[in-house]
This record gives C-alpha cells, sequence and structure tokens, in this order.
C-alpha cells in the first residue's frame, strides 16, 4: 500500500526544486537579453559616431578644397578689380554643389561681403560671432587667425550643417597699400564660410539607429524563443508526458511507466508517479485477487447462493444451485425467483418475516428442479444492502436437505428396528427363564408319578405354577405398558413420599445389607404430579439400585450403598429426584438401552419392564430421565419434573 | 462311590429340580447359591462335575468359571454351563474364524461370547457342554453321564 504521507512529503520539494529552476531560467536569460540588447545599443551609438565622424571628415575636406578654390577664384575676380561679380561667383560656387547650405563672404570689418542666401536673420555679431573671435579679432596671433576651422552648427530645426570658416590671408606681393589700405601682408583681409549640409549624414545615422533597434528587437525575441525552447525542453514535454500518464491511469492502464533517469526534480515525481502506478497496479491485482477468491467462496459453495434484485428477479445463481436445480444460470437470470419454489408463498412469508430483522435463518422449503423434482432446502434468507442502507434485493443460501431427511428417516426406523430387536430378545430370555422352572415343575410332577411320591408331585406342580404366575405377571405389565391412562395428578408432598417409599423398602435393604440415606432439601415444594406413578418410579429406580448392588463383588471395607435425594435444579420451576447406588455400573452401550422395553440383563430376574415404565411415566409428567454410569463405579439416575405438573392433556401409561 | 455333582444357580427352583434329576439318575450332590458360595464349596471337596449358571449376582457363574480354570488343582473339573444363549453361543463359535458379526440386539450373547473368545485367546478350555434353557433334565443326565459316567 502507498505510505501517503511520505510520498507526498518527497513529491513536493520535487515540483519546487523544478519551478526554482525555471524561474532561474528565466532570470538568466532575461538578464543575458538586457545585457545583450544594451551591448548592441552601445555598439551601434559607437558606429553612428565613427560614422558621423568620417562622414563630417570627409565633408571637411571636400569642404576646404572647395573654399580653397573659392578663394583662389575670388582671388582672380578681386585681382581684375571686378568686385561687383562676387555675389554672382559666391552663387555659382555653392550651386556647384548641392552640399552647400550656404557660402558667405565676410570682410575684415565684419561686412558680408557676399552670401548665398540673402540672409536678413542672421546678423553678423551673432552668426559670425566665433569666426571673428578667431580670425578678425585685433591683435589675434597670425598663426590661429590663418587656419581653417570647421565646427557642426545645429539650427533651431534640428538640421546640422558643417560650417567651415576658411581665412583670406593678404599675401606677399600685394600691393596692399593700393587694394587693401591700412593692411599689412600675411593678416585677415576676410573669411569665407561655407556651411555643409550633413543631412546626408543624419540620414544616415538614423539608418543605422534603426538597424540597431531591429537588430535588439531581433536578438530580443530571438533570446526569448531560446529560453522558451530551454523551458520546453526542460518542463513543458515532460508535463505533456505526465498528462498522459495520468490521462492512461485513468483509462486503467497501469503498464504505462516514465522511467525518467534525468535524475532532476522532475525525475522524482516521475519515480513517484511510477510507483504509484505500480502501487495502485499491485492493490488492483490483489483487489481482484481478493474478488474472485470471494467468488470462488460463492461459487466453489456446495449450498444454493442465489440472489434476487428488488423486483424479485434472479441476479446470481451459484454452481451449487445450478448442481442441485438442474438449471444452467444463463437460464434463470432475469427471471422471477418463485419459478423455483414449490410454493411460492413460501417465499413471500419469509420475506414478511424480514421486517423485523434482516434475516431469516434456516426456514424449511421445497424447490422444484428443472425436471420437476421437489427438493428439501434449509434456506436462510439474508437482506442486501449497499453501503448507504439502501436494500438491493435479497440473498438466499440454501441447503439440500433431501437426502439428509431421508437418511434421518432410514434411521429412525432401524432405530426402531432395533429396539424391536431389543425388546424381542428380552421377552425370549424372560420366557426362556420361566420355561425352565416350568420344564424343571413338570418333570418332578412325571418322576413324583410315575413313584408314586405326593411330595415331589405337589412340589413339581408349585414350580409350574410358579412359571404360570411369572409369565401371568409378564403379559400384565406388557398390557400395563400398552394402557392408556389419565394421570391422577394432585399436590404431593415429596419428602412424605420419599419416606414412605424408604419405608416400603426397608425389609428388603436390610435383607440384602444395603445401607441407604435420604437426602431431601428442606425446601423442595409441593409437587403436582401422579403420587402413585411417581412412587412406582423411585421404587423402581431403587429396585434397580438393588440389583446393581447384589451383582457387584465388592472389595475389603467398601459396603453396598445407596442415596436417595431430592432436590430443587437449577432449571426453573423443576425439581430433581436422584437414586444412587455404588454398585457394578453399565457400560455405555448397555445405557442406551435401558429404557427400552424387554431389555434385560438380568437373565432370570424381572421382566425388562421397570425402567421403560420409569421413562414413560415421567414423559408423561414432561419430565426428564438421565442416567449417568461408570462400569464398577455405580449410577446415578436423575428424574427431573416440572413443579407445577404436567400440561392438561391425556397420557399414555 | 457315587459321583458327586455341585449345581451353582441362584434360582431355587432350578437347584431343586437339578437335584432331583441328579440324585434320582444315581449322582451326590452339593449346591450352592451362588458363585462365592461355588467357589467355597469346591475348595471344602472338589466334585467331579460342575453343573454352572452364567447369570448369578456377586460372583457370575462365569468369573467362576476361568477361576477355575486357572487354579491347577480344579481346572480338570468338567463343567457344564446352564445358560439362555448357548445355541447362540454355539453359532458364534462357529464363525469365530471368519464373519464376527454379532447379534446387535442381545447383550447377554454378546458378553458371553466375548468373553470365550477371550478365554480362549488366554489358552483356557472352554466349558466342556453348554445347556440352554430351558433345560431338559433328561437332556441334562445324558450330557452329565457322557462326561463322567
Amino acid at each position: 500500500m502507498i505510505d501517503h504521507g511520505t510520498e507526498e512529503a518527497s513529491f513536493r520539494p520535487g515540483l519546487r526544486s523544478v519551478l526554482r529552476r525555471m524561474r532561474l531560467v528565466w532570470k538568466v536569460n532575461g538578464l543575458i537579453l538586457v545585457i545583450l540588447a544594451f551591448m548592441l545599443g552601445i555598439l551601434g551609438y559607437l558606429g553612428t559616431r565613427a560614422l558621423e565622424r568620417a562622414e563630417i571628415d570627409m565633408a571637411r575636406d571636400v569642404s576646404m578644397v572647395s573654399s580653397e578654390r573659392i578663394i583662389t577664384r575670388l582671388e582672380e575676380v578681386m585681382m581684375g578689380h571686378e568686385a561687383a561679380e562676387l555675389p554672382a561667383l559666391v552663387n555659382r560656387m555653392a550651386l556647384e554643389n548641392p552640399a552647400y547650405r550656404n557660402i558667405r563672404l565676410i570682410a575684415h570689418e565684419g561686412r558680408v561681403v557676399a552670401t548665398q542666401i540673402p540672409s536678413d536673420t542672421l546678423t553678423v555679431a551673432e552668426d559670425l560671432w566665433p569666426c571673428i573671435v578667431c580670425h578678425l579679432a585685433p591683435g589675434q596671433t597670425p598663426e590661429v587667425a590663418s587656419e581653417t576651422c570647421c565646427e557642426v552648427l545645429e539650427f533651431e530645426n534640428r538640421e546640422r550643417v558643417l560650417s567651415v570658416v576658411t581665412p583670406i590671408i593678404i599675401e606677399d606681393g600685394c600691393s596692399t597699400e593700393t587694394c587693401h589700405p591700412g593692411l599689412s601682408a600675411g593678416s585677415v583681409l576676410g573669411i569665407l564660410q561655407a556651411d555643409f549640409s550633413l543631412a546626408r549624414v543624419d540620414n544616415l545615422i538614423t539608418q543605422q539607429n534603426r538597424h540597431t533597434a531591429l537588430a535588439i528587437l531581433i536578438s530580443l525575441v530571438v533570446g526569448m524563443a531560446i529560453t522558451w525552447m530551454m523551458t520546453e525542453r526542460l518542463l513543458g514535454r515532460r508535463i505533456r508526458m505526465l498528462r498522459e500518464g495520468a490521462m492512461r491511469l485513468a483509462e486503467k492502464d497501469f503498464s504505462f511507466r516514465f522511467g525518467d533517469t534525468t535524475g532532476d526534480g522532475l525525475a522524482e515525481v516521475f519515480g513517484v508517479f511510477d510507483d504509484m502506478t505500480s502501487e495502485l497496479s499491485d492493490t488492483l491485482a490483489e483487489l481482484m485477487g481478493t474478488k474472485e477468491y470471494l467468488q470462488g467462496i460463492v461459487e466453489n459453495s456446495a449450498d444454493l447462493i442465489i440472489t434476487v434484485g428488488p423486483d424479485g428477479l434472479i441476479k446470481s445463481f451459484n454452481a451449487g444451485a445450478e448442481q442441485v436445480l438442474g438449471y444452467r444460470r444463463e437460464e434463470v437470470i432475469g427471471k422471477s425467483i418463485e419459478m423455483i419454489f414449490a410454493d411460492p408463498r413460501d417465499r413471500t412469508r419469509a420475506i414478511e418475516q424480514m421486517r423485523n430483522g434482516d434475516h431469516v435463518v434456516n426456514y424449511m422449503t421445497r424447490f422444484v428442479t428443472k425436471d420437476g423434482e421437489t427438493r428439501r432446502v434449509m434456506n436462510t434468507l439474508s437482506r442486501l444492502r449497499a453501503a448507504d442502507g439502501t436494500p438491493i434485493g435479497t440473498m438466499g443460501i440454501s441447503k439440500d436437505i433431501t437426502e439428509e431427511l431421508r437418511l434421518q428417516v432410514q434411521l429412525l426406523r432401524s432405530k426402531r428396528l432395533a429396539a424391536l430387536g431389543q425388546a424381542l430378545t428380552g421377552i425370549q430370555h424372560s420366557i426362556k427363564n420361566m420355561l425352565n422352572v416350568m420344564k424343571g415343575g413338570s418333570y418332578m410332577v412325571k418322576l413324583g408319578l410315575a413313584k408314586e411320591n405326593l411330595p415331589l408331585v405337589t412340589e413339581g406342580w408349585e414350580m409350574v405354577r410358579t412359571g404360570i404366575d411369572d409369565m401371568t405377571e409378564m403379559s400384565m405389565s406388557m398390557l400395563d405398558f400398552a394402557k392408556t391412562r389419565k394421570l391422577k395428578l394432585r399436590q404431593t408432598d415429596l419428602t412424605e413420599l420419599i419416606f414412605k417409599v424408604h419405608e416400603l423398602s426397608r425389609v428388603r435393604l436390610q435383607d440384602l445389607g444395603i445401607g441407604m440415606d435420604l437426602d431431601v432439601a428442606p425446601d423442595i415444594p409441593r409437587v403436582i404430579c401422579d403420587t402413585e406413578g411417581i412412587q412406582s418410579v423411585i421404587m423402581d429406580l431403587l429396585s434397580n439400585a438393588m440389583d446393581a448392588c447384589l451383582w457387584k463383588e465388592y472389595p475389603e471395607g467398601e459396603r453396598p450403598q445407596l442415596i436417595l435425594r431430592a432436590v430443587v435444579a437449577d432449571q426453573d420451576g423443576r425439581i430433581e429426584i436422584q437414586v444412587i447406588d455404588n454398585g457394578e455400573g453399565m457400560p455405555e452401550e448397555v445405557q442406551e438401552r435401558i429404557f427400552v422395553p424387554f431389555f434385560s440383563t438380568k437373565e432370570k430376574k424381572g421382566t425388562g419392564m421397570g425402567l421403560a415404565v420409569v421413562a414413560r411415566i415421567v414423559e408423561s409428567h414432561e419430565g426428564e430421565t438421565f442416567v449417568e454410569s461408570v462400569p464398577g463405579e455405580g449410577t446415578t439416575f436423575r428424574v427431573s419434573l416440572p413443579i407445577n405438573g404436567p400440561g392438561l392433556k391425556e397420557e399414555q401409561h | 462311590m457315587p459321583k458327586r455333582v455341585l449345581v451353582v444357580d441362584d434360582d431355587e427352583n432350578t437347584r431343586r429340580f437339578l437335584t432331583v434329576a441328579l440324585e434320582e439318575n444315581g449322582y451326590e450332590t452339593v449346591t450352592a447359591e451362588d458363585g462365592d458360595d461355588g467357589l467355597k464349596k469346591v475348595q471344602e471337596s472338589p466334585p467331579d462335575l460342575i453343573l454352572l449358571d452364567v447369570m448369578m449376582p456377586k460372583k457370575t457363574g462365569f468369573t467362576l468359571f476361568k477361576q477355575l480354570r486357572k487354579t491347577e488343582e480344579y481346572k480338570d473339573i468338567p463343567v457344564i454351563m446352564l445358560t439362555g444363549v448357548a445355541g447362540a453361543l454355539e453359532e458364534d463359535e462357529e464363525r469365530a474364524e471368519g464373519d464376527t458379526m454379532e447379534s446387535p440386539f442381545d447383550s447377554l450373547r454378546d458378553t458371553l461370547s466375548k468373553a470365550i473368545t477371550k478365554m480362549r485367546e488366554e489358552g483356557l478350555v472352554k466349558p466342556e457342554v453348554f445347556i440352554d434353557k430351558p433345560i431338559d433334565p433328561e437332556d441334562l443326565i445324558e450330557a452329565v453321564r457322557g462326561l463322567i459316567g
């Protein structure tokens, strides 16, 4: 059996460890993804910066070259004193390259000489301030002033430009005094500012950023997919297995096993599951075994075991029933149970009796076999109840006692025959003894007559008469035994009766040298009985006891002794008379026959009727006679009588 | 010198007519009324023959018989047993070797039959003659003559 407590205890940590591992996988993967995204971001940013720098450098180089060219052209124009041409030149130059956002020529005193886009939004002071600081401020060192400088400017509309400022230096040999009074060679005459549009660069950067973002997104998606796949591999597949296992189990397929040996927490769960399945399988096998065992008991019982539903239709019919009734179960299941009863009212009565309880035990009824033969059965009917107590039918266990009853009748018959045989033997012995005396007597008569010896004739004749008398007595007692008479019931003082019997036996007891003790309980009540009948019972028992003493050889120091006792029996409402002797006793086979008429162990004495008559009188009082005897030690006869006498009915005596 | 016969029977009438019959035929008789008495009479003066009744109080004829057969001095005295089941006993004797079927109703015959079988097993000589009751005195005398002349 499964020990649920410990299994559950080991099952839970297993599951917890799996869940812990799951959370850990998600955490680690999340962290890796964040780091990956961050690094992709940084890489993107650095790439963008590098691109920007390269683009700007290139733009600067281009711009510087262009600026030199512009300045060279400017110088040519200026040399030809065609100052009026300057704005047009600037415009033309600017148009040569669409990347130019603006080109301005600014004189040293800060005056805008020419501009590609006439600008009234830009003031010299604000717009050109940085250039002026470096190139046009008085006292500016020539090295700094003569260098080209580049700067990225951002407008309010977020448009960026690379502003390249190239100083225009007065060269040696130029008659500055003429052209540029007050200025010496090497000083800054003015500046050319070329704004180179960075829109292309910005577009590139935007594009690059988009790519970076896409890369991050893709890597995140891929990372999540990988994590999902990992957890799926770790858990999902096996959870599906678990579900499948549970479903197979629900379908009563106990052969399913995971056999997982990966050793992780879930494997423990699978192990527990496999164990549980094994246990379930074993328990089921055990249950099936028990079921088969119980079915076997019912099936193999020689008794008829039949169950019936509440509708009175047969539900089960065991092999014993098939055997006795001759039906196959398929023939009777679903049919009314009444078909097997010789008288269906027997069943109705039993069911009615069952109202007071759930059983009717051992009632006799008759079943009819398929062949129409009647079988006597001892039936026990029990109500079947469901677990909640609702009646669901009845079960009958019946024993075929037809044969038993037949044997009983046979036994009774043979017992009667044996009793008759014993009686006849007894009669034969008695008659033989009487004939013996008569034959002897007649011999003497014959002899006396031949010798004319009258005394011998008389003596012989007396003997013949004795035999005739004995025979008469026997035939009288036989008649007596067969005769019916009414008991003369009256209140009888048993103590008085016992003393009377003692008085009557005293002389004979003295003659035979037998002692007798009287033991009458002081609380003996008056008993309703046929006084004369009970007196003869006690007399017969005493006479029997005296004979038992006569037939025994007493050892030295022991003498024949009788006890006549009367006590109130343990049993309510009865008294008991006991006659106890220390005579020869009887073996069991004799004890069994002593109440049979004419049975005698004494060849010449008595008629064999004494104890048979005793038993008959006691029975007519609704009393009982018992005998206990040990050969060589003595015998006790006990007569139990009801104090209030027998019920009012006529009895044979 | 007449032969002496001991008659052992508890019934007075039987003793009487047996005595008359024996004396009439020239035998001397002694009587005893039970087994004890019988033994006493044998010890006083051993008779030439004993007529022994089986069923007697105190000491049965059979007990006395066995006692005599076991005593060296008396074991050769011939015994005629008087019983109501003599015929049946003979039947039992005849089939003792094979079928041991007994009469189921007669306890006396049963007891005697067993006792005789037991005696034979002990190597004792069974009674010379069984005489059935009712006894015919003339048959008895014939049997007595056959034994002691």
